[in-house]
């Protein structure tokens, strides 16, 4: 993969304050084959190909952009690194299809082939940039669509293997950093009022998984009966409502207990710096704090950017902090 | 939050239970979870709700195979997962039932592929034709708005000529 280039989330993005990441993902479907569970290797073969033709023949630049990993030729421990990096799902690491990932260089996008359904599109960006996001997907979805007969119904829409995808078949999310949501007990209320208005709450790794590190990702979960922009808005609109919570949260914690607070950072910090060893829920708890502390100023020589860099390549390693700070 | 069952451990799942139309909400943790019968993900609380009985569906001569892929009624409620875009016409009836029970709609309001925009009937056109009018009447788009007007116009022409 093109290591040297930039990556997508070396920039900190709009919001950054509060919102690590915006994320979209498309599923999709070749009409001419079953869906991948009931499909042969044939076919799963030829949706591979017949996507990265319809995307890359008189495209040659596009193709530059994206290296094709089939997911059989990489070892555990490489399937391990792309869930992590959240470029492929921890389903399509474990699945015995033929499975395969067209990535980006700057790991922004992502294509899966032959996971629940025969295309996943997924866009991430830094911040809130949902409609970047899905400008991009929309992008390389019009390109197969010209060439490829996608499972679309007339009243259903896109057909996917799940039912809880069809219609527009999008899933739209946003990961926020809410620490002092967190730390004050007011994300209960919060996340049981975005239980009523549809949307799911989950943790940092997707579906099923705990919100490590004040981490929490917001999605849609109704897809049909809806447009796609309106899928994007009502989530736009709900984070930033929680945004609003958070930030006004963060500077009354810090007005009345100033000393408290900066005692729990700088010491997540010194851990971050000088332990020998972490295990990954207290790394990520620390970087969470340090991460804070950046927002509130109190810790000049490292950006937001450095955490996410290390949350996401899971170099929290006290070495990479020393490299980042002197 | 403490699990709502034990009382000790640290809730880790919220589940929502849905009985009738009776809806139940629970914080519990993952052994009481495991301990109530509560499975949790996604496939588990979709099964059985494709609601198809197979001798009822073999009596009525209702189709419980789909014929493209050989997906039968009970694969899905065994994975919660269809098997090609036939199943969807196969199984149309009770899908309609399960798509309003997890979306509220049936209908689908969004993009369509390129392609497929041809055959599309007039009247979905239409429609969309009309709800993206009010977006730029709101957004006081008014040239695009007379531009969409004007369709609309032309379309029902068409579709009033086809009818006389």
């Amino acid at each position: 993969m093109n290591e040297g280039m930039n990556k997508w989330y070396v920039d900190a993005g709009p919001d950054s304050d509060v919102v690590i990441s915006s994320r979209v993902r498309l599923a999709r479907n070749f009409d001419a084959y079953p869906f991948p569970q009931r499909s042969l290797p044939e076919h799963q073969h030829k949706v591979i190909e017949e996507t990265c033709d319809a995307l890359f023949s008189g495209n040659p630049k596009l193709k530059d952009n994206f290296s094709l990993v089939r997911l059989k030729d990489i070892s555990l421990t490489d399937r391990q690194v792309l869930v992590e990096k959240h470029l492929i799902s921890k389903e399509l690491a474990e699945s015995n299809l033929e499975t395969a990932a067209l990535i980006s260089g700057d790991e922004q996008v992502s294509i899966m082939f032959n996971e629940e359904d025969h295309l996943r599109l997924q866009c991430l960006a830094s911040g809130m940039q949902m409609e970047k996001a899905f400008d991009i997907c929309n992008y390389l979805d019009n390109l197969i669509a010209d060439k490829v007969d996608y499972a679309f119904n007339d009243t259903l829409g896109y057909l996917t293997s799940c039912p809880t995808n069809v219609g527009t078949a999008i899933r739209v999310s946003v990961m926020l950093h809410l620490p002092a949501l967190t730390m004050t007990g007011y994300i209960r209320t919060i996340l049981e009022s975005c239980g009523k208005l549809g949307l799911a709450v989950r943790g940092l790794y997707g579906e099923n998984t705990e919100a490590y590190g004040d981490m929490y990702q917001l999605s849609n979960q109704v897809t049909l009966g809806k447009s796609e922009n309106d899928i994007v808005m009502s989530i736009k609109n709900i984070s930033y409502q929680i945004i609003e919570q958070e930030r006004l949260l963060r500077t009354e914690l810090l007005n009345k207990n100033r000393n408290k607070i900066e005692d729990r950072i700088m010491r997540s910090y010194g851990v971050l710096r000088f332990a020998r060893n972490l295990s990954s829920d207290e790394a990520l708890q620390k970087l969470s704090d340090l991460r804070l502390g950046i927002n509130m100023g109190l810790i000049g020589e490292l950006s937001e950017t450095d955490v996410s860099e290390m949350v996401i390549r899971k170099r929290y390693r006290p070495r990479f902090i020393y490299k980042k700070t002197y | 939050m403490l699990c709502q069952i034990c009382k000790k451990r640290e809730a880790t799942v919220y589940f929502t239970q849905i009985i009738n139309g009776q809806k139940t909400n629970m914080w519990v943790c993952k052994q009481c979870a495991a301990n109530h019968g509560i499975k949790i993900g996604l496939n588990s609380l979709l099964t059985g709700l494709l609601g198809i009985d197979r001798e009822i569906q073999a009596s009525n001569n209702i189709a419980t195979r789909c014929d493209r892929c050989g997906m039968t009624a009970d694969d899905f409620n065994r994975t919660g997962r269809m098997g090609c875009s036939r199943c969807y016409e196969v199984f149309y009836e009770p899908m309609q039932a399960l798509l309003t029970r997890i979306h509220g709609n049936t209908r689908h309001l969004g993009k369509t592929p390129r392609k497929t925009e041809q055959p599309q009937t007039e009247d979905t056109q239409v429609e969309q034709l009309k709800q993206e009018l009010q977006e730029c009447i709101k957004t006081e788009n008014y040239e695009r708005a007379a531009q969409i007007r004007d369709r609309i116009k032309a379309l029902n022409n068409v579709n009033g000529g086809r009818q006389g």
